[in-house]
């Protein structure tokens, strides 16, 4: 039996790191670790009140990778395991994350960017007033535009081509939701965009790429949008237009107006249930949910290549905008 | 669908049904076991009728789920102590929480455990016996 007491363990390394808006303070006996979440964190302004602490033993003598994961949680803790001698503990309650972790994993950049960074904000984001939702974001001259959709209705595809074709690039998957002195503000991480396999059909750089199993077992490109694709990548924004992603089997766009109702009704049913234990958390999300679906909200159908959508989207937040300077 | 209702899959379990509940005392006293397997339930009251776990007779509630799902890899134990929480991995099918603050033992077990190795040897570790 093996056993670690992180409490116990002189953790040396100390650092104030910030992910998706989130204030964050490291604690760690390794050096490496503290220098590789270093470089992930991205600093925001404002004075958000989203923060959780992070304690990590790394046992330099493991030489165990990452494994697939597997996740549990009963009430207000979730445990994430990456084979056993990678362990992650979330209490949901006091906000931290403990682990024990290899030396291995803990200079592994992309670990920590594609998987426990997104993981960490998913598991605790309700408890501080972050809400995750499953919408692609991006921004053009300080407005944000989120794009919900079904899984598979082209969001990632739709963003590689608005961040083409002028705008700004949030996330593509998962947007953060919290507020910021008052205001809704969407953050992404820096987790890259996954496209599936039929956008090689519309991005020809894809063909020189070769497909991942991405975490949920599906078949997919990753790639670093600023890298691939040559986009401009922006931390966070205030989102001014909701607009819900369907596919039409014959060419054209089409925007029709939504209720706040349905919008809501849509934002719960992509969250995922929480316990009676974080009631709290639960009220927390009730908030900005209630924010979000008060925004603008529209259903866009179209048919078609995304850099078609992307020209009926250039053209209907002009009139959007004019109609707000009018 | 209304707000309280949601299509998301529960994919840590959270909400697994415990059919087999044993409670004692009243108010804040009260001691409660939950689970979804009878011979878990039943080996948690007994040890504690016994008062096998000492250490842990602070404990109010024991809410643990047989799990089928959960790999059963190797067998090696780790602890994780932090703060007022500490917890027990079995490989990584077998999970074991004690919230000491909370005074909760929480937990997955895998289909390969039995609950003879559960109440004698896997708890008293958790607790600290």
């Amino acid at each position: 039996m093996s056993s670690v007491s992180i409490d116990q363990t002189v953790l040396s390394y100390n650092r104030e790191l910030c992910f998706a808006g989130a204030h964050c303070k490291l604690r760690t006996n390794s050096q490496e670790l503290a220098n590789v979440l270093e470089l992930l964190s991205i600093q925001t302004s404002g004075s958000g009140s989203s923060r959780f602490d992070i304690r990590i033993v790394v046992n330099e003598l493991s030489g165990a990778s990452a494994q697939q994961p597997h996740f549990r949680g009963l009430h207000h803790v979730v445990t994430a395991s990456f084979g056993s001698a990678n362990v992650f503990v979330f209490d949901i309650l006091r906000r931290t994350i403990s682990a024990t972790i290899s030396g291995v994993v803990a200079r592994n950049s992309q670990f920590w960017k594609e998987k426990l960074i997104p993981i960490a904000l998913g598991v605790l984001g309700a408890a501080m007033g972050m809400v995750p939702m499953h919408c692609a974001c991006l921004e053009s001259e300080n407005d944000g535009l989120l794009i919900a959709g079904v899984s598979g209705a082209g969001k990632s595809t739709l963003s590689v081509a608005l961040a083409q074709g002028g705008f700004n690039y949030v996330s593509d998957d998962w947007t953060y939701m919290s507020q910021c002195d008052g205001r809704l503000v969407a953050y992404g991480t820096s987790a890259p965009v996954k496209l599936l396999p039929d956008a090689v059909n519309h991005f020809k750089v894809l063909q020189s790429r070769s497909l991942q199993t991405s975490m949920n077992g599906e078949l997919a490109y990753e790639v670093d949008i600023v890298e691939t694709f040559g986009a401009q990548a922006e931390r966070g924004c205030e989102p001014r237009w909701l607009i819900f992603l369907e596919r039409m089997p014959y060419h054209g766009g089409e925007f029709t107006s939504m209720s706040s109702t349905a919008a809501r009704n849509y934002l719960y049913s992509s969250v995922e249930r929480l316990p009676v234990q974080l009631s709290e958390a639960v009220e927390m999300r009730k908030r900005i949910i209630e924010k979000v679906s008060q925004l603008p909200s529209w259903r866009f159908r179209y048919g078609g290549t995304p850099q078609f959508a992307t020209e009926q989207l250039r053209e209907f937040v002009a009139h959007r905008r004019q109609e707000v300077y009018a | 669908m209304t707000a309280e209702t949601s299509w998301h899959p529960d994919l840590l379990r959270r909400f697994v049904a415990t059919p087999y509940v044993f409670c004692s005392g009243t108010g804040k006293k009260q001691r409660c076991i939950q689970s979804n397997d009878l011979g878990v339930a039943l080996s948690i009251r007994r040890s504690c009728i016994a008062q096998r776990f000492n250490g842990g007779s602070d404990v109010l509630l024991w809410k643990l789920i047989r799990d089928s799902a959960a790999p059963e890899d190797d067998a090696q134990i780790l602890t994780i102590s932090d703060g007022v929480l500490r917890t027990l991995h079995l490989g990584t099918g077998t999970v074991l929480i004690y919230d000491r603050e909370r005074a909760e033992v929480l937990g997955f077990i895998s289909a390969a455990v039995k609950t003879q190795q559960l109440s004698s040897s896997l708890i008293p570790s958790l607790l600290g016996l």
